[in-house]
């Protein structure tokens, strides 16, 4: 509300300028996520190469580094597939997972939080003890357990990533939810009749999740990474499937010293995924502060 | 200060809201307990409007929500139409409290921001399905709107953040008519908005009881404001019940409670002298609720308070006409 204020008051054209340069890095942000988000959705019609079947590219050249005029831009890997094209197809099981991942978990932990921290009591008392006993196994070791018990399915790996983001997600509803049911609107909607779930799902839901969305996408970015780090592990998804962890474990073995761009052009982009990821999720979290401070 | 006795309630049969020893205490560190509200009486007829006053942390908005069970009270008999409300289902309850009402002091936070007006407004029959078609409902809001000086062509689908406070209580009296309540409880709702915007709201709130014969519980700190809507006053002293008056009394040659004649002494006047606090006790603070004054709980800023008042604890009696006092040393 006051930032338009703000802009017309600045007698200098310094905090102007240094607002554009961050705008920039926003932007460029959003554009990567956009484009790769896009690329990913339509991989199957933007004619790339072969990405997973190795009978098809016993003719294309293997090892071939990156060279952005030829035919394999992003070069190829031991089996002659097309790095420009796994790294999409990656980018469709690394985003999928990692983004259904976190709308499971915002779904759940949203649920469980909000009604913890409407009904109180015992329930939040179990519920508490739930998120606990979860934040207490360390992240990586969860999913190496649930993994070697679990088939290495998209939709498996989707909910066992879920289980990182729950409990953190459960906390920061239950905590919101704490500063909604405080406001007078939930009172008068009770009074006009709304029982338990009414409230929880229609009064307290909406304004809780719009709150946690910030953190979500954070959360995103993490599970990305903790995906990679499975795949990486060799207990995710497996090859020829390609993803950007397995990707990265191709440069295992020694290969990446004669070969770096096995391991250079998935890392960089998942660098760049993260990065945008959690640069979007900070600056709206900052936006919505204000709104919140503001209020 | 007591306000335990029940000498000023009618009788039963004539009162649309009856409330009998309502106490509500919350507990707090150290396993003590707030006495929020301490044993209090009252009725409300139908159509009738009774006002509420006292210092902030009285007890009066404590009442309030006392009386529509959200939470319910630690004890004590609300009546509505003969119905006691603490005996009901949780789902007779919901469906009973609907003829009782609430608006809040803060119009900002009374309102889900997630919600258009027109959904707000229309959130309490959408609860009970009690719509019928939609054209008849949607004819119904627009017209509530209006008449509660909103346009709904403009407002219909703004959400709250886009209305100014005063807009935003309007729409809140309106989602609370659309319910048809026969009792409305107006907690503090002229608090928050500006001088001009609330004798707008009185003006309403007066035509609005006027034509839907609605029975008003309308709490206030500002004796003045009650004195203009309200028909008997009900005057608060920590959780008690300090005098229970007709409003008329107000304009007559009267005895008053003690604390009554310190809220009046500061009702502010517009004169060209320098006010000096003419009432002692006036500057001081409320005492705790953790820890209330034995016998009268006015005691301690009383400029007439003995040690009778220290041990016993006064009862309301009908010292003057349409008076009920609660103390020992008037008469």
């Amino acid at each position: 509300m006051s930032a338009p204020e703000a802009a017309a008051l600045a007698p200098t054209a310094r905090p102007a300028r240094r607002r554009r340069r961050i705008d920039l890095l926003l932007w460029f942000c959003g554009a990567w996520l956009a484009v790769l988000i896009l690329a990913a959705i339509t991989a199957p019609m933007l004619g790339l190469q072969e990405a997973q079947d190795a009978a098809k590219t016993l003719l294309e050249p293997v090892y071939q580094p990156p060279s952005l005029g030829s035919t394999h831009p992003l070069g190829t890997n031991a089996l002659g597939l097309d790095m420009l094209s796994r790294i999409i197809y990656g980018a469709r099981v690394s985003l999928t997972v990692s983004i259904s991942a976190v709308l499971i978990g915002t779904f759940v932990g949203g649920t469980l939080g909000v009604i913890a921290g409407y009904l109180r009591g015992k329930v939040d008392r179990v519920i508490g003890t739930l998120t606990n006993t979860l934040l207490a196994v360390p992240a990586l070791i969860l999913l190496v357990a649930l993994a070697t018990v679990l088939r290495p399915s998209a939709l498996n790996m989707a909910l066992a990533l879920s289980l990182v983001a729950i409990p953190g997600l459960i906390r920061v509803t239950r905590a919101n939810t704490l500063a909604f049911a405080q406001r007078e609107f939930v009172t008068v909607a009770r009074a006009l009749g709304a029982g338990r779930a009414r409230v929880v799902f229609r009064e307290l839901m909406p304004n809780v999740l719009l709150s946690v969305v910030p953190m979500c996408l954070v959360y995103v970015s993490a599970l990305i990474v903790a995906e990679a780090s499975l795949s990486f592990l060799g207990i995710g998804l497996r090859p020829p499937q390609p993803t950007w962890g397995n990707m990265i474990g191709e440069g295992l073995n020694g290969k990446m010293e004669d070969y770096p761009h096995l391991v250079y052009v998935p890392a960089a982009v998942l660098f760049l995924t993260v990065f945008s990821f959690n640069l979007l999720g900070e600056r709206m979290r900052k936006r919505w502060d204000k709104r919140e401070v503001s209020l | 200060m007591a306000g335990t006795g029940k000498t000023h309630l009618r009788e039963a049969g004539s009162t649309l809201l009856r409330v009998e020893d309502l106490q509500v205490e919350f507990p707090a560190k150290g396993g003590r307990r707030v006495h929020a509200v301490s044993g209090i009486s009252f009725d409300v007829a139908p159509a009738e409007t009774v006002g509420f006053v006292g210092e902030s942390g009285c007890g009066k908005s404590t009442v309030a929500r006392a009386v529509m069970h959200l939470p319910a009270p630690n004890s004590g008999v609300v009546n509505l139409d003969d119905t006691e409300l603490g005996s009901l289902s949780a789902k007779k309850l919901r469906e009973t409290r609907v003829a009782m009402q609430l608006i809040f002091q803060d119009p900002m936070a009374s309102l889900n921001p997630r919600r258009k007006v027109k959904d707000l407004v229309q959130e309490g029959v959408e609860i009970w399905h009690r719509g019928g078609d939609r054209r008849a409902l949607e004819e119904r809001t627009r017209e509530l709107l209006d008449d509660v000086g909103l346009d709904s062509a403009t407002v219909w689908n703004r959400y709250p953040h886009e209305l100014s406070g005063g807009q935003c209580q309007r729409v809140s009296i309106a989602r609370a008519l659309m319910m048809r309540p026969s009792l409305l409880i107006c907690d503090e709702i002229l608090a928050s908005l500006d001088v001009s915007v609330q004798s707008q709201m009185l003006n309403l709130l007066k035509r609005t009881r006027a034509e839907h014969g609605l029975a008003m519980m309308f709490i206030s700190h500002d004796l003045g404001v009650v004195k203009n809507i309200s028909d008997r006053i009900l005057v608060m002293y920590l959780g008690k019940v300090a005098e229970v008056l007709e409003v008329e009394a107000l304009d007559r040659e009267t005895v008053h409670h003690p604390y009554t004649q310190l809220l009046l002494a500061s009702v502010p006047r517009v004169t060209g002298e320098r006010i000096k606090p003419s009432v002692a006790g006036a500057a001081q603070d409320l005492p705790s609720p953790l820890n209330p004054p034995s016998g009268c709980r006015f005691r301690t800023r009383c400029p007439l308070a003995t040690d009778r008042c220290a041990q016993q604890e006064p009862q309301l009696e009908e010292k003057r006409p349409g008076q009920f006092i609660a103390c020992h040393h008037v008469s």
